[in-house]
This record gives structure tokens, sequence and C-alpha cells, in this order.
């Protein structure tokens, strides 16, 4: 190959991947003759950066946990994994440095599988629809790979990443349009189609199934679980790496800082009812076990399905909150609690937004006013 | 009275205009843009080779006869530019001979006792009526319609504006005449709109108003001050509004008897040699401003970078500023380091910079920062978002009927979605129009 080719190939593989991005024509008509700073695939390429903190601890604590049980009864199969590291001579659990590698071996194919499903049905529909390629791709996928457990099968990364894209995205139209993310359709689909997936299906965290005070008593303390214990999910064992994420997101402008409080609301006042009900755990440990801090810092926020008025922001995320705290509560034996308030929240935030306008108008009246 | 603005943006743009007049650019061509004049339909009164003298009609409209443009300078008519559906879109005039068409002119004294008719009369004649528009729908004023309010617009807040103040320093007299004249046209009161602490005239009357405004961006706006004023909207077209210039030039009309052929603009951007303001005239050849800019091939844009038209080739009728974009962009992100990238976004939303890449438009994100740029009390979003699913009823509960493309500019550069507020505003306006 000449390099006259080499170039043609490098200039349409740049050209794919701004297509990939979202680019492709730039030409304004209109009056408005300059933009702001970060366009949707700045805004997404956001999420990615702000849950990378989340992703690392998970991958951490799934690599060592995964390499802990090579050999045992339940342990992992040898497959080309166990091979590749034993060769490499990282096989041995306790290393940060082996646990880093065998969590790459998990979430990277995951990851891949996925991306190049959203992809596939992303250009499959721009090309059918004559539009440019929306730019969700690289956030649903991300985020949905954080959602499954570590030894999730390829097939059903695929096959639950494609039903996200289509029917959590695509059919209304993508990003800025859907209801409920398709990264959270496309986990939820996985962990209802194939449960055996899951590491423990019968209740919703380990820590709150034997109960925290047992769990204290075991020498597991509050710090341990808030920092990264469970290794449940991909990403969601830290609920500190997720306050970081939260926190960059906000100070971006991208997620409503409104949205994040009014879901620790939610969670404190339904936590604060429930407590003394049963042996449900303490505030603390709701908001530090299970996917909470995961699906609070990185889905409640998802530009998307964000209320579009201040108060609506308030009501979706303390409607978030309250329904974690009631999931769990009344049906400990379910992991999903999380995903499920997340989605339910989104879909009633066309209704909260409703109720908050006709508020606005009894308050201000039709015309428009000047805030002072 | 004065009002105080909280939320809104100043977009700090490198090539900020000192605000001193320096040198005058006389371009030998001129032209008028009918498109200026939103939905006027012209039906032209001069040809292609005809002489024409200042102030002589050029064209006028097909429904409203009386509304009629006349031409700022004398001259000869070289072409005349269609475009699809033959459309008018350029009547150039070549500047030639002193030939011009003389109104009545009046003493500073006589000027406050014309009637409301005379004025209307001599307004229609002269062209100048045309500087008259409406809210709701932004266009020329209907000649046999009295407003209820009138608001004379002599702030700018828009990016790399000038400052009305220097203008009407050397114009009060005529500032003056023009507020009373138009006030007189009025049924209720005229609303004169000046920046804080500004040093312009305002004259002392009964039916007329200073109002006195402070804050970011879209305190400068008409549309605006409309809502601050809290002036009920109604779907008659019956609240006025004008600009600082136009009215010097309707007291200049009357005072001097001739339509006066100054404009007074800001020659500004990240491309100007020298950042300043200049006198010029109505409907400038841009082309003959090519020694202001360091860059041959940047966008020019008539008008401000939030609300102007571009490339632009003439001088836009309502237009106080041109600026050159950079051909490469104010600081083309997608040219920079990822982490040069992050930095930028945050300072982004701060309005201490600006970028001018505009990406394919998809579905509108929501995001915080849109309330911080909105001055009013409804949420932006839900009008937004009714605007971009051509919802016109939705709209109009939520108040865009008030408003204009350029209220909606600022929604339209924070809008990570890229789409144009500002096309849909107008799209609605138009249904709401013809359906009633």
């Amino acid at each position: 190959m000449n390099a006259g080719a080499s170039r043609i190939h490098g200039r349409k593989a740049a050209d794919f991947l701004r297509r990939l991005a979202g680019g492709g024509s730039s030409a304004s008509a209109g009056p408005v003759h300059i933009r702001s700073h970060g366009d949707t695939w700045h805004l997404l390429v956001l999420f990615v950066i702000a849950s990378m903190p989340a992703a690392f601890v998970g991958m951490l604590y799934a690599g060592d946990t995964w390499l802990s049980l090579i050999g045992s009864a339940d342990g992992p199969v040898a497959g080309w994994r166990v091979t590749l590291l034993s060769a490499a001579g990282l096989a041995a659990s306790g290393s940060v440095l082996n646990a880093t590698a065998a969590g790459l071996l998990l979430l990277l194919p995951l990851l891949l599988a996925a991306m190049i499903a959203s992809i596939g049905w992303e250009i499959l529909f721009a090309t059918k629809r004559k539009r440019p390629v929306d730019p969700g791709w690289l956030m649903s996928s991300w985020l949905f790979v954080l959602l499954l457990p570590p030894e999730t099968p390829l097939l059903f990364a695929v096959i639950g990443m494609s039903f996200g894209s289509i029917f959590g995205s695509l059919v209304f139209g993508g990003t800025g349009r859907y209801i409920v993310s398709p990264a959270v359709a496309g986990a939820l689909f996985v962990h209802f189609a194939y449960p055996a997936i899951l590491e423990v299906d019968s209740t919703w965290s380990v820590v709150a199934g034997i109960g925290t005070a047992a769990a204290v008593d075991q020498g597991i303390t509050w710090w341990q679980v808030f920092l990264g214990r469970e290794s449940g999910l991909l990403g969601t064992p830290s609920a500190l790496a997720c306050i970081a994420g939260a926190v960059l997101l906000v100070s971006s402008g991208v997620a409503s800082w409104r949205t994040l409080a009014g879901g620790l609301l939610g969670l404190l006042l339904a936590a604060t009812v429930a407590t003394g009900s049963s042996d449900t755990p303490p505030l603390s440990w709701q908001f530090a076990l299970g996917n909470f801090a995961f699906c609070w810092a990185f889905l409640l926020t998802d530009p998307t399905t964000m209320p579009l008025t201040r108060a609506g922001r308030w009501v979706h995320g303390a409607v978030f909150g309250a329904l974690v705290i009631v999931m769990r509560s009344a049906d400990p034996t379910h992991p999903e609690a999380s995903l499920f308030a997340v989605m339910i929240a989104a879909l009633l935030v066309p209704m909260i937004d409703y109720i908050a306008l006709r508020a606005y108008r009894w308050r201000h009246g039709s015309g428009l006013g000047i805030r002072t | 009275m004065r009002i105080e603005l909280k939320h809104g943006l100043d977009i700090r743009l490198p090539g900020a205009p000192m605000q001193r007049m320096d040198g005058t650019v006389d371009t030998t061509r001129i032209a008028i843009l009918p498109a200026d004049y939103r939905d006027l339909r012209p039906a032209l009164a001069v040809e292609s080779g005809e002489r024409v003298a200042a102030g002589q009609r050029v064209f006028n409209d097909r429904r409203i006869p009386a509304l009629a443009c006349t031409s700022p300078v004398s001259g000869i008519v070289t072409s005349i530019h269609r475009g699809s559906k033959r459309r008018i879109q350029e009547i150039v005039i070549e500047r030639d001979g002193n030939a011009e068409i003389t109104f009545p002119s009046y003493s500073t004294a006589a000027v406050c006792k014309l009637s409301a008719d005379d004025i209307r009369q001599n307004l229609l004649a002269s062209g100048l009526w045309l500087s008259l528009r409406t809210r709701p729908f932004d266009r020329a004023a209907s000649p046999d319609d009295r407003p209820r309010a009138l608001l004379v617009t002599a702030i700018d807040t828009n990016p790399l504006a000038p400052d009305p103040a220097v203008m009407l320093h050397d114009n009060a007299d005529a500032f003056v005449a023009g507020v009373k004249l138009l006030a007189r046209l009025c049924t209720g009161t005229t609303f004169v709109c000046v920046a804080a602490g500004t040093s312009i005239p305002v004259p002392e009357a009964e039916h007329i108003r200073r109002v006195e405004l402070t804050g970011p961006h879209p305190a400068g706006l008409p549309g605006t001050h409309i809502h601050a004023l809290g002036l009920e909207v109604r779907r008659e077209a019956d609240l006025w509004h004008a600009g600082y210039q136009d009215v010097v030039d309707v007291g200049q009309l009357f005072l001097v008897g001739r339509v006066p052929a100054r404009r007074v603009i800001a020659v500004a951007g990240p491309c100007a040699r020298r950042p300043r303001l200049v006198s010029t005239l109505p409907g400038a050849d841009l082309g003959e401003f090519a020694a202001e800019w360091s860059e041959a091939d940047g966008k020019l844009v008539s008008g401000s970078l939030l609300a102007g038209r571009g490339p632009a080739r003439f001088l836009g009728r309502f237009d106080n500023q041109v600026t050159m974009l950079p051909s490469t962009g104010v600081g083309d992100y997608r040219r920079q380091s990822l982490l040069a990238r992050l930095a930028a976004f945050f300072r982004g939303t701060n309005g201490h910079a600006a970028v001018s890449s505009i990406g394919a438009a998809g579905g509108m994100l929501p995001s915080e920062s849109f309330e911080g740029i909105w001055p009013f009390h409804v949420p932006p979003m839900p009008l937004l978002r009714a605007l971009l699913s051509e919802d016109a009823e939705q709209a109009e509960q939520f108040g865009c009927l008030g408003l204009a493309e350029e209220d909606l500019a600022l929604c339209t550069y924070i809008c990570a979605s890229r789409n144009d507020y500002g096309a849909a505003l107008r799209a609605a306006l138009n249904a709401i129009e013809r359906d009633g």
C-alpha cells in the first residue's frame, strides 16, 4: 500500500469517527453565528469520564473476586481469560496489578460487544432515516456494561444492548427524545431474561441479607461498603466513586444538582419511615449498599430524562429515592430496585412537568414576567 | 423607573469596539434588502438603470401600498438581484449626484405641536415608517393602527455592540424630537429604554417614561423590555418598538426636511484591525470595509453574532454592528486537546468564551444552564420543547407571542443539541397568525 492510499484510508477512518460523534453537517443559516462549547457528544462523553472512577473500582473488585475463585467449585470455568492470565503470570489474586488485568479482561470484551451492537443499530437507523448518527451510543453502551455482572456472556450483552438501543432509544428518535435511558432498559432486560448470570439473585445485597448489625459483627464496616466492598455489578461497588462522578457532572453543568439533592431527600424521608418497621438497614447503609449510588449519579441524571422545570427536578429525584426504599423493603429478594426506580421515575417525568407547569401558571399568570 | 435583570449571559469575545466615533466609511454602493422588513412583499417602483433621488420611493408593499421604502442616497439603481421564486433580495444603488426630495421641516417648538396624522403622513412618504416594528410578530407596523405602547430601544447589550450613548451624544436634539414625535402616534405610554447611568437625554413629558435597565444580555432587547414593564401581549400587533438610530432619523426628517443617510456602526470582532465605531451609510456595501479586517476570507456578519445575517454583503436595515468571524471559528474546540476542551467546557457556561462550531441538530437535551440565561418567570424548556415539536398552541400558552428570534438567541447559543429555537419560534408565530 502506498502513502496516498493509506492517507485516504486515514481520512475515511477520521470521517467515520466524526460521523459516530454526530458530526457531519456544520453549516448554519440561522441568525446565531456562535455556539457555546460542548455539543451533545461532549455532554455524553462527560458522563463516561465521570463514571470512570466507579468503573475502575468496580473492575478491580470484579477482577480480584474472579481471580480468587479460579479453581474453586463455583469459580470461573477455565477459558481463554484464565489461559491468558496464567501465561502472563497474573493469575494469583490479591495484587492490584493482577486484579486490574483480570478486570480489564472482564470489562473490555463486554464493552466491545455492547459498543458494536449499539453502533450497528445506530448506523442502521441513521442510514434508513437519512439522519446523522445519534451520538448516544457511547454513553448508553458504557453505562449498560457497568450495569452488567462481570461474567455476563458476550452474547447476552449484545442482545441486551440491542434491546436497549432499539426499544429504549432509537424507536423514540434517539438522544434527547427517549423516555427511559437505553442503558437501564437494556440492563433490566438482561437481568430479567437471564437471571442466572447474576451472582446473587435472592437478595438485593449480601450485606443487607445478613443484616447490617450482623455484618458489623463480622467486621464489615460502613466505610468498607462505602468505598466499595460488594462486587455485584461491574460499575456499582464504590459509592464514593459515584459521588465523585456526580460532583463532576454537576460542576460541569450537565447534571442538575436539584435532581441529586431530591434523590437524597427522597431516600432520607423514605428510610426514616421504613427503618422503624422491619429489619431494613439504616439510611447510611441504604446509600452505600447495592447499586443506589450508581443509579443516582449516572442514570437518574440522564439529561434526556431530565424534567423541564426546577420543581420537577426535585420531585423526580425524590420519587426515585423513595421508590428505592419502598422496593427494597417490600421485596428484598430482587437486586434491581434502583434500576426499577430510575425507570419508574423517568416514566413519571412528563406528569411531574405537567403539574409543575400548572403550578407556575397559577402563581404567575399566563404572560411572561421578569425574574428579579 | 429602574429594572434589574439577574439572569442572562454576556458572551465575551475578542475585539470589543472602542466606544468612540473614529472615522467615516462612505461606500460607493448601498443596497436595500426587502428581507429586512420580514413579510413585506415589494412592488418595485424603480427599474434597473434608473436614477433615484435621496428620499425617492424604491418599492412599496403589495398588500398595504402606503408602506413604502425609499432610497437613502441619490444614485443609479445598478442591479436588482432576485432569489428563489423571483423574490427580490437586493436592490443595489450606486451613489451619484446630490438629487434629493425634500419634506416639510419644522422648528423644535413646532415639532411638538404636530398632529398624529401629519406625523404619520410624513413618515409614510419618507419611508421612515418602516422603522416602527410590532410585537407580537416583529414586523412592520400597520399605518392604520395606533399602538398601545411604544418602546424606544436605546440600550444595546449584544456581544460587541456599540454604546448608543456615543451616537446619541452627537444627535441629542434629533433623538429628543424623534421621541416626542413618535409618542404622539401612541395612545398609551412611550417608554425610552436606556442603560442605567447613561447620559442619553429623554424628554420630560406626561406620556414618556425613562426606563433604566441593568444586567446581562437580554436586558437590551425589546422583548425583554415588554415583559419587564408588565405590558400584556395580545394577538393584535399593538405594541411597537423602534431602535435609537431610527428615532434619530425621524427627528432629523422633521427638523431638517431630508431623509437622513447616516448610520453609526461598530466594526468589531476577532478579525477587526481597529475595533471601533464608524459612521457609514444605511445598507452600505460591506465589501468596501475590506481594509478593516485582518483576514480576507472570514465570515462577515451584519448585526450581532446572536441575531445577525451572514455571510453578508450589505449592512442590514436594523443592524448597528458588523463583525467578522475568522474562517477557523473562534477557538474551534475540535482542534483542541481533550484537556483544553474540558477546560473550555467548564468556562463556556460562564460566558467567558465562545466558539463558532456548529454540529448537526439532535433531540433537545435539557440542562440547568437554560434557566441561568432565561430572564422570565415561566421556565424556558417547556416553551423550547413546544417550539421544537411544532406545538404552537402550547408555545402560545408558555408566552411565545411576545418574543422574537433574538429573544431566544441565547438559548440557541448554549443549546448542546444545536437546535435553532429562533427558526422554530418564527414557524410557531406564522402558524398562530395563519390559524388564528
